[in-house]
């Protein structure tokens, strides 16, 4: 039985487009001209109870569009969401008691006021009872190191300190489902490491759904068994990030330090040179049809190496090759994806 | 009570609760705001006086009556001053309406809440201050009938709340043009014009009078300071604020299926 439920997901917007200068401001006051964006063009995912997912995409993928059509902020053009079984759009009110959102760039907090006013406030809205909230925050205090923070005004905050107040801000409740919109937007590794720490332990303990928008694929790594990936508004992939880094993560790079300038080099079938300098080459190879040693060998056989080094394809480059159209193109083998 | 009402009761309350704590963070704007409103009270007297100048009434309002009026709605203006389009374009405009949108609340109560705590908090200050300066400097003389300041003061909270769903049911263009600047400034001459904040209705020719009686803003100002000064009756109380209830309850009827369809066209800028 699945939390969230989208079927055929769509939104269009109208935009004004103008012409550039006065004239074309001009122009667009007395006949304005319009044209259809689409956001997010019929998408279509399922999420199960205590999943965390993770939501990627390009900048003005749709990734937050669709955040805010599950969140019941925006109507769809077309399509169909359930959450709990709700319609989020038109029940908004009652599907807010059950989620909590942390935008990223935005707060939700009471920028002049301490902390704990925000708290109370919030406490009061969702109506938890006095004994649960003391135990909400004494729990929080102690995951997200709130302790201090509890008295000061949000907007004396670091990111950092900001970041975890949101958190507990949209935890408080215990929400069934929580969207993280870019949680650890500009933070240090370690508030980085105690936020993605948090989320975890709240997933396991509470079971609470998560559907987290990054661009920080750490975040991904760390937390995310699922993972989404949206362009221009389709949906590229739905399956296991396992299956994603082994079926993309197929090249390996070789980069060898040598003594002297190399002219040509012959490479075995499935490997070639991505780089040439004075003292460098980078060759890049198929996992699946030669091993390092391999290669290592045909270079050494035609220039002096001083040093080798080898790397593993990385979630960066496999997102990388993705959003540059390899998905696109290796369609019909994916698997795995309800796409 | 049911349920439902006892739950929007609540956050109404929550609400005001947390909008006092916000005001009494900022005092800055307060007293360079009640600097200009002092000095826009002894010229809107000095100027009555001069047109006061050799003649008895004018539209059947004696010299002492008009002044007195005029220090009234000088007093309280600030309820026409406020401008809840603005909050509404600043929301729409950085996308905090989204934030305000996510919580499980009827989002026109909250706003409610906001602008008539923030209103009252502020006018409550300055009403003492600019009070004490119409009474000591300007002589003005206030009723002693506890009745009359309480009509004055029920009549002030609804004027207050029909302004709140006018300025709703306005603010939703927000929703379809982002800018809303042009739109406040015409609110604002119209409502200052209309209300009485710069002349009495009662002063005015008749066809002006018969245009205000189709717009809410006489219900906002003039009811509240006609009763204040007594210009009107108390037997005429019930009948003002029987009006001012058949605004309050169709303008409410009006803002809210009006909010619905608006609020389709939210597109929420940015990330």
């Amino acid at each position: 039985m699945s939390i969230i439920q989208v079927e055929n997901l769509s939104k269009r917007f109208r935009v004004a487009r103008k012409q550039p200068g006065l004239a074309g401001a001009f122009r667009a006051l007395i006949r304005p001209a319009y044209e259809e964006k689409t956001a997010v063009g019929g998408i279509s995912f399922a999420v199960a109870p205590g999943e965390i997912v993770g939501y990627i995409g390009v900048n003005g993928a749709g990734k937050s569009t669709t955040i805010k059509m599950l969140t019941g902020i925006l109507l769809p053009t077309g399509g169909q969401v359930r959450v709990m079984g709700r319609d989020p759009y038109r029940q908004r009110v009652a599907n807010a008691r059950a989620i909590g959102v942390v935008f990223g760039q935005r707060s939700q907090l009471w920028w002049d006021l301490a902390l704990i006013e925000s708290l109370d406030l919030l406490a009061r809205i969702y109506e938890l009872p006095p004994a649960r909230y003391r135990e909400r925050l004494a729990l929080f205090s102690d995951l997200l190191d709130l302790g201090d923070l509890l008295r000061k005004p949000v907007r004396t905050m670091s990111l950092g300190q900001k970041m975890r107040a949101e958190l507990a801000a949209a935890l408080l409740h215990d929400p069934r489902i929580v969207y993280l919109d870019e949680p650890t937007i500009g933070l240090d590794l370690v508030v980085k490491e105690r936020i993605r720490a948090f989320i975890r332990q709240v997933n396991r303990e509470s079971g609470t759904t998560v559907l987290l928008t990054t661009h920080d694929l750490g975040d991904i790594e760390d937390l995310c068994r699922r993972v989404l990936i949206i362009d221009s508004g389709s949906l590229l992939y739905d399956g296991p990030l396992q299956a994603i880094q082994e079926r993309f993560g197929q090249h390996r790079l070789l980069t060898c330090e040598t003594t002297g300038a190399v002219g040509t080099l012959a490479l075995p079938e499935g490997a070639e040179l991505v780089e040439a300098a004075e003292r460098r080459l980078v060759v890049r190879f198929e996992r699946s049809r030669l091993t390092a040693s391999q290669v290592a060998q045909a270079i050494m056989t035609q220039v002096d190496l001083v040093d080798f080094q080898l790397r593993e394809p990385d979630l960066a480059s496999v997102i990388r090759q993705i959003y540059g159209g390899a998905l696109a193109s290796r369609r019909p083998d994916r698997e795995g994806a309800a796409l | 009570m049911s349920h439902r009402l006892r739950r929007h009761l609540r956050h109404l309350i929550a609400y005001a609760n947390i909008t006092l704590k916000e005001q009494t963070a900022f005092t800055g704007w307060f007293w360079s705001d009640l600097l200009g409103q002092v000095v826009l009270m002894l010229l809107f007297s000095a100027f009555w006086q001069a047109v006061y100048q050799g003649r008895e009434s004018l539209g059947g309002l004696s010299a002492q009556q008009t002044l007195a009026y005029v220090l009234v709605v000088n007093t309280v203006g600030l309820v026409v001053r406020w401008s809840l389009i603005w909050e509404f374009g600043v929301m729409i405009r950085d996308g905090s309406i989204a934030v305000e949108l996510l919580r499980p609340v009827d989002f026109q109560l909250r706003m409610y809440a906001k602008m008539t705590t923030t209103m009252l908090f502020t006018m409550g200050q300055q009403m003492l201050l600019l009070g004490l300066v119409a009474v000591l400097v300007l002589g003005l003389r206030l009723p002693a009938d506890p009745l009359v300041w309480l009509s004055f003061l029920l009549s002030l909270l609804v004027g207050n709340a029909i302004l709140f769903f006018f300025d709703w049911t306005l603010s939703l263009v927000a929703f379809y043009s982002t800018e809303v600047r042009g739109l406040m400034i015409f609110r604002d001459g119209i409502a200052s014009f209309f209300s009485g904040f710069l002349i009495p209705p009662a002063i005015m020719p008749d066809w002006l009078q018969r245009v205000a009686a189709f717009l809410p803003f006489g219900q906002v100002l003039n009811s509240p300071a006609m009763i204040l000064t007594g210009i009107v009756p108390l037997s005429e109380v019930p009948r003002i604020l029987g009006v001012q209830l058949l605004w309050l309850v169709g303008l409410v009827l009006i803002s809210r299926p009006a909010f619905r369809v608006a609020i389709r066209h939210v597109t929420v800028q940015g990330g």
